[in-house]
């Protein structure tokens, strides 16, 4: 441990020397070759003890679609950590990529590849090259290798031509199948509480999380500890790509422990006597080597009774560990206070502004040089932006500039969208203050997490003939000032449940009390690994959500769903196994031909009368039947409705066609890529994506509308509403009118006989 | 508890409209559900009026309903389309949307207006007169002409003469602004006053002023020249305002037995409404319920004291008569419309002599808009002022109405959005409205005018009042009085070229339109929903500028006068003691055609004696066949006495009953059916614009064919 810190600090100066003195050194492993569509890596090989090989494709790294790079484009950063317990020996970047150069492009830019800020290598192709799917594999010494490491794709534009025509398309297409391998050895770190969650977690690291748990028992108790556990984890690495292996084990054998760091949860018995110096009395954390891997380490969470395993993890969750030592009997564990609604430490609790200086450090909110400013920040679930198309942000920024930079812009992105662009005038000398007020477009907001990037471009007052380029030059600089803001006074906090789109975008209503003292979660009377993964997987997202474990979190069963019925429920199972989703998922087509048949009368009803809002077109009954006599076979079923135990809650079914069923949503439920094809009251998972849908099914409000707009929302919501109260106003303004006139008629002639059709 | 109740009444309304406003102002979720919403308050509006058409209560309804959806368009137009804020929107597009929105917020002003006029036509009946007929008042007739032929002024100065009034108690006067001899010979032979100013000045005003000054009866009643008085006017009038001591004057409708541009060129003469029967047959009506009535130079009874209270007519502006009723009603005068035809005149001959009427309406309207404000004018009620603004507004239909045929180009050609919405969204909002408007507007207007017209009407004048509306506006004293030119004869058809100008280029700038939107949607440049909305829109302006193009087509016209489908038993005495029986199926003042109860003998050139019975006794007329066929002779008047000619007038144009119904459709307005008529005109329209253009004769080139004869 101490030695990879000190790595870390020493690498920068041997880094330079290297280059200093081998140039050609880090480049002692290029190859360069056509490769159509194979991705050259050979099957991992049996590892010797102690070894580790890694490989991240760029997907991994959060490169969701291949990437058109043109001179225009900004510098693409990925960040690849490497975990302190592995010493990387060497690693390699395999590129693949598709030159394209455009038609009338004159211009040979290349495309720089730096890690670490180091130029490794330049990429530049011919135009016979294009169309052609090369790869072209990049070594990294192991000494540039860091726990946290820069991957930067840049363009280089060519410097005889660097403001050609038609110069500004994009020339090159990285592919998402590229890959960054990492090779090393593994270092047992010593079993120290103190350092939690490492090894099990540590948040730099590249590529998914893996945390095994084992279980030996699926008590109720246990289940909630192991949530709590997972909520803790996401917590601590919030919104990684997180899988929880699930192993349950029989008593006293754990010789078939899974590899790697994992989470143990068992009683005291059951732990293998001499793991421990001492005897565990109550509540119980400490961290073991794992027998089987002497580099891996087991995080035990244990007590007396299951009672205690969960006071342990509460323990945990709070982060009460003694200074030294891998174990510890807890005393005192006991959960902290109940939490308001909607007071989650991540989420805004301000109802009037979102403050960036809240949300990132002054230092990240300046540039220097053309380049970006980023601003993360949650929406409370439950904004209500109905009828509104603009959600207002002042932004306050300052910026230094030159004479010559009056061509300078500040563009602004909402969720990669763009919203608005500001010129940025010369400021000679000093620097000047702007506030504008720029209105964010609702439609590009998600429910919850949403991101404001703020790219300053400096360009100077050239011709773009003679000057295409962004300005990089430091003395240049734009800063979004702490106290801008996005103002959500005039929004309210309100939402209509069920809505599947607020589960993974919040985790709303679940998350509404953030220590989940409104959730429980039923489970079948014997879990499977897969609903008890799912649900580690669920409270994970939710303590990265909320930024609180899951403390007050209840697990049931159906024979047992007492204790849990006056909470928002998941039930989590297959139908073979938990009966309870039989009952609330009747309404689906997939059990009897009936439903489907009634599910069809009653969207044509609903299209017709317009009792209500109907599903929008493609999402209703009929696209949820069609889709369910597609041929491909669902692999689970994600559907929301209200809770008919107690009002204000709802009901979440996630519904596997079995165990493999279930670890398959698991792996694309909580990813957030996928978060945008969740919504409506039922989602249909296949191998191939997500399906949502809309079910006519009774909902409820939460939160608070003033009686104006609840009047509104309500006729909104209901088309039939408008049209019956119009026609019976117009009818009675017709009489009314009929007899108000005809009494001003009468002044003007009372003998008058007036015909009730003149123009008859 | 009377009092209470209508309290009540009014609460609920003001409720029931502040809770439809609230409605219209809720946005739907999606452009299906607009569409959904407006298509059944439209299919509710339908039947409605398909079951119970003609009920007053109908109306009403129909006109809230309508009123609903046009609020709620505007609603969603002015929050969700102007694009402000919107970083999609071009800077450059800002102008046509706001130009486009500015069309509209017109568009809506003057529909609320117009149902506010028309929403309960008073049908005013006449009131009776003392029947002690000593008790009767003296009246003053008063009858202005500055340039028309006597021939024109001889009827209605002759059907004056024949007005049942004592002859003691009523006094014709000829004002006589052209200083013609003729015309005091004929006074004096008529035995009538014939008075003539030193001075020319205010034009009819003026003339008529001077005439007041020298006359003395206790009520006024003036005719244009070429307006022919039934016998029964005065008594069916003055009642009115012998009953009423504060009505300042009576109007009566004006009406044509003659076609109108319009009627005759599309040769839809008493098959379609005439342009004037809106105004006459439902908007002064409604006007008169709001006190409201606008006096319209002519076919008026007015009461001396209310006239000279103003110092006679208003001669600030070229449209004299709606001026002065405006300072009649801001001195607390009232005012009666009898919406019963008691006088009949010549319609403009031409289309160009029927723009060159309205550009001087439409100057003369906006100079009173300028001078005397109704919004600000002192002593008019609300309704009144409104139903003022709106008589006002109209005549500043040109430049919304160029705006509205020519926006779709902007996305058509250039690709340039005037909204900033989707194509559903636009069609589901607006197309409800329209169908809703359009069906109010058929149930209250009803034969008077037939959709779309409007729009055909407005497109005629909106080239040409432009510049003068704009002028007046600018500057209100500009311009002078222009006499209107009532009578003339159309030798040869032929295409008026000049005046169709402004619809060649508009037709041709849409016809481009659709031409690029084609392309457009073929080569898939924008989006489909939107090219097809504007295509269809440019469609729609092609309807009606093609219908517009066809009036330019001006049909021959050769008599001196129209005959008029008149029926009356006759009989001739020809030569030899020959008496046949039969009945007159036209007549005019130059002769009349017979159907012949059966076959008789009667030669070419043969003189004859007609015997018409009319009233208490037989007229007799000398005539001489002109021509003839198995069971019809036509016969032309031999040269008639002048007791023969008043006989004539009497016969032909002075009957009570004579101009009842006369400019009504025989058929209802329905919407399908008019819009089929006018794409039917459109066609035909534009054909013969091609015709026109390359092919047809100017009238300069081929004799007498340009429209001759004036008349006030």
């Amino acid at each position: 441990m101490i030695r990879i810190r000190t790595c870390g600090q020493i690498i920068p100066c041997l880094m330079f020397a290297m280059l200093f003195f081998f140039p050609g050194a880090s480049l002692a492993l290029e190859e360069k070759m056509a490769s159509p569509s194979s991705v050259p890596l050979s099957p991992p090989m049996p590892l010797p003890d102690g070894e580790f090989h890694q490989t991240l494709s760029f997907e991994d790294l959060q490169m969701e679609k291949d990437l058109d790079i043109g001179p225009n484009s900004a510098d693409q950063t990925f960040h690849i950590g490497v975990s302190p317990d592995k010493l990387v020996r060497n690693a390699t970047i395999h590129l693949i990529y598709r030159f394209r150069p455009g038609l009338f492009q004159t211009a040979h830019h290349t495309l720089a590849v730096d890690w670490n800020g180091i130029l490794l290598r330049n990429v530049s192709g011919s135009p016979q090259d294009s169309g052609l799917v090369l790869s072209i594999s990049i070594g990294v010494p192991g000494f540039l290798v860091n726990t946290r490491n820069t991957l930067r794709l840049r363009v280089i534009r060519d410097p005889k031509n660097p403001c050609a025509i038609f110069g500004s398309v994009p020339f090159i297409t990285i592919l998402r199948r590229s890959t960054v391998t990492v090779h090393g050895s593994r270092i047992g770190v010593p079993p120290r509480l103190s350092d939690l969650p490492f090894p099990f977690l540590y948040p730099d690291a590249a590529g998914l999380r893996r945390v095994p748990f084992v279980f030996v028992s699926t008590d109720p108790d246990v289940l909630e500890a192991a949530g709590i556990a997972a909520s803790w984890l996401g917590v601590n690495g919030p919104y990684l790509p997180f899988r929880f292996p699930v192993s349950i084990v029989k008593k006293r054998d754990f010789s078939t422990l899974p590899p790697g760091h994992l989470i143990l949860l068992a009683l005291a018995r059951d732990i293998p006597p001499g793991w421990f110096p001492a005897p565990i009395s109550g509540p119980f954390l400490g961290i073991v080597r794992h027998p089987a891997d002497p580099f891996s380490r087991i995080l035990v969470i244990s007590g007396q009774s299951p009672g205690e395993i969960r006071l342990a993890a509460i323990a945990l969750s709070e982060n009460r560990f003694p200074p030294d030592g891998g174990f510890e009997n807890l005393q005192g564990a006991y959960p902290p206070h109940p939490r308001l609604p909607d007071d989650a430490p991540r989420w805004v609790t301000s109802r009037n502004t979102i403050p960036f200086g809240s949300l990132e450090s002054p230092d990240a909110l300046t540039v220097h040089g053309s380049g970006s400013v980023r601003v993360s920040f949650s929406l409370p679930p439950d904004l209500f932006t109905w009828s509104r198309k603009w959600i207002h942000a002042r932004i306050r920024f300052r910026i230094r500039t030159k004479n010559r930079e009056n061509r300078s812009r500040l563009d602004i992105f909402l969720n990669d969208r763009y919203q608005e662009s500001l010129p940025l005038p010369a400021t000679g000398d000093g620097s000047i203050t702007q506030t504008a007020d720029i209105p964010l477009a609702v439609s590009d907001f998600t429910p919850f997490r949403n991101r404001l990037v703020f790219n300053f471009n400096f360009r100077n007052s050239f011709p773009a003939v003679l000057s295409c380029t962004m300005d990089k030059n430091p003395r240049l600089s734009g800063t979004i000032l702490p106290d801008s803001a996005i103002d959500i006074h005039a929004f309210p906090r309100f939402a209509v449940l069920p809505d599947l789109r607020l589960f993974p975008n919040g985790g709303y209503p679940f998350t509404r009390y953030a220590d989940q003292a409104r959730t429980g979660i039923v489970f079948s009377k014997v879990p499977g690994s897969g609903d008890i993964g799912i649900f580690l997987h669920m409270m994970a997202t939710f303590g990265a959500q909320t930024g609180l474990p899951a403390v007050r979190i209840r697990v049931s069963n159906p024979e047992t769903l007492g204790r849990v019925e006056k909470r928002n429920l998941v039930i989590i199972g297959t139908y073979d196994s938990n009966p309870l989703l039989l009952k609330f998922t009747r309404s689906l087509p997939w059990e009897s031909t009936a439903n489907l048949e009634k599910l069809r009368r009653e969207d044509l009803l609903l299209k017709i009368f317009r009792w209500k809002n109907p599903p929008p077109s493609h999402f209703g009954p009929s696209d949820l039947i069609h889709e369910f006599k597609k041929a491909r076979i669902p692999v689970g079923v994600l559907m929301e409705t209200a809770s008919p135990y107690h009002p204000g809650r709802v009901v979440l079914s996630v519904v596997g066609v079995s165990q493999n069923g279930i670890r398959s949503m698991d792996r694309v439920l909580f990813d957030p890529r996928h978060f945008s094809g969740i919504f409506g009251n039922v989602t249909v998972v296949t191998p191939q994506g997500m399906n949502s849908f809309f079910l006519p099914a009774s909902s409820f409000e939460t939160g608070h509308l003033d009686w104006l707009q609840s009047v509104r929302f309500w006729f909104y919501s209901h088309p039939i509403g408008i049209v019956v109260c119009v026609i019976f106003l117009v009818l009675g303004t017709g009489f009314l009118l009929r007899a108000l006139l005809r009494h001003i008629a009468d002044k003007h002639s009372p003998d008058n006989d007036t015909p009730e059709n003149t123009s008859a | 508890m009377h009092r209470f109740s209508r309290t009540a009444q009014v609460f609920f309304l003001v409720a029931g409209v502040l809770l439809l406003f609230f409605l219209a102002a809720t946005p739907s979720p999606d452009w299906e559900t607009q569409l959904w919403l407006g298509s059944f308050l439209f299919a509710a509006g339908l039947l409605l009026k398909s079951v119970l058409d003609g009920k007053r209560w109908v109306i009403l309804t129909l006109i809230s309903l309508s009123l609903f959806a046009t609020f709620r368009y505007a609603w969603w137009r002015t929050t969700q389309t102007l694009g402000i804020g919107d970083p999609n929107v071009h800077w450059y597009e800002y102008p046509f949307v706001f130009i486009l929105f500015a069309a509209e917020l017109y568009s809506w002003v003057i529909l609320v207006l117009g149902y506010l006029q028309t929403a309960y036509p008073l049908s005013r009946k006449a009131d009776q007169l003392p029947k002690d007929i000593a008790s009767w008042p003296d009246v003053d007739i008063l009858i202005p002409t500055y340039n028309e032929p006597l021939a024109i002024v001889r009827p209605t100065i002759l059907a004056a003469l024949n007005i049942d009034w004592p002859p003691d108690r009523k006094k014709i006067f000829l004002l006589d602004d052209g200083d013609r001899p003729e015309f005091a010979a004929f006074a004096e032979q008529t035995g009538i006053s014939y008075i003539a100013r030193p001075e020319h000045h205010h034009a009819k005003a003026g003339n008529i002023n001077f005439a007041l000054a020298r006359t003395e009866g206790k009520y006024v009643a003036i005719f244009d020249c070429d307006h022919i008085p039934t016998r029964s006017f005065l008594q069916t009038t003055v009642g009115i305002l012998e009953k009423s001591p504060g009505m300042a004057f009576v109007q009566t409708p004006h009406h044509f037995y003659s076609p109108d541009p319009y009627e005759k060129n599309l040769n839809v003469f008493k098959k379609l409404p005439n342009e004037g029967e809106l105004f006459y047959g439902v908007i002064q009506d409604g006007n008169d319920l709001w006190n409201a009535t606008t006096f319209c130079g002519s076919c008026t009874v007015m009461r001396r004291k209310a006239l000279t209270e103003i110092r006679g007519f208003a001669v600030e502006t070229v449209t004299e008569d709606a001026h002065t009723s405006i300072k009649l009603h801001r001195r607390g005068w009232q005012s009666a419309y009898l919406n019963l035809p008691q006088a009949a005149g010549l319609a403009t001959p031409s289309l160009s002599a029927h723009i060159r009427q309205r550009i001087r309406w439409a100057r003369g309207m906006i100079q009173i808009f300028r001078l005397e404000n109704p919004l600000l004018a002192k002593g008019l009620s609300l309704p009144q002022k409104l139903c003022y603004l709106n008589g006002m507004l109209f005549f500043l239909s040109s430049l919304p109405r160029i705006i509205f045929l020519t926006a779709p180009l902007a996305y058509l050609y250039f690709g340039i959005r005037i909204f900033d919405a989707d194509a559903y969204s636009i069609a589901s909002y607006a197309l409800p409205t329209i169908g809703l408007s359009l069906l109010t507007n058929a149930a209250i207007n009803g034969r008077h005018r037939h959709s779309f017209w409007n729009q055909v009407y407005e497109t005629t004048l909106a080239p040409y009042i432009f510049l003068p509306t704009l002028l007046a506006l600018i500057k209100p004293g500009l311009g002078s009085f222009n006499v209107t030119a009532k009578e003339g004869r159309i030798e040869k058809e032929y295409y008026d070229r000049d005046i169709a100008k402004p619809f060649i280029v508009l037709w041709i700038l849409n016809l481009g339109g659709l031409f690029s939107g084609i392309l457009r949607f073929t080569g898939g440049f924008g989006e489909i929903p939107t090219i097809i909305l504007t295509l269809a829109w440019t469609i729609h302006n092609l309807l009606i500028i093609g219908t517009t193009l066809a009036v330019g087509w001006e049909r021959a016209q050769r008599r001196f006068r129209p005959r008029i489908s008149v029926t009356f038993p006759i009989r001739i005495s020809g030569g030899g003691g020959q008496v046949i029986y039969g009945e007159t199926e036209d007549m005019s003042d130059f002769g009349v055609r017979v159907r012949l109860l059966k076959s008789a003998a009667l030669q070419t050139g043969e003189e004859v004696r007609l015997e018409i019975p009319f009233l208490d006794r037989i007229h007799e007329f000398p005539a001489e066949v002109v021509g003839m066929d198995e069971f019809s002779v036509r016969f032309n008047f031999r040269p008639l006495t002048l007791q023969e000619e008043r006989d004539l007038v009497l016969i032909l144009y002075g009957r009570a009953d004579a101009w009842v119904r006369l400019g009504i459709s025989e058929k209802a307005d329905s919407i399908l059916k008019s819009l089929w008529e006018v794409t039917v005109f459109a066609m035909v329209g534009q054909a013969r614009a091609i015709q026109g253009i390359f092919w047809s004769s100017s009238p300069g080139s081929s004799g007498n064919k340009q429209p001759s004869g004036e008349s006030a």
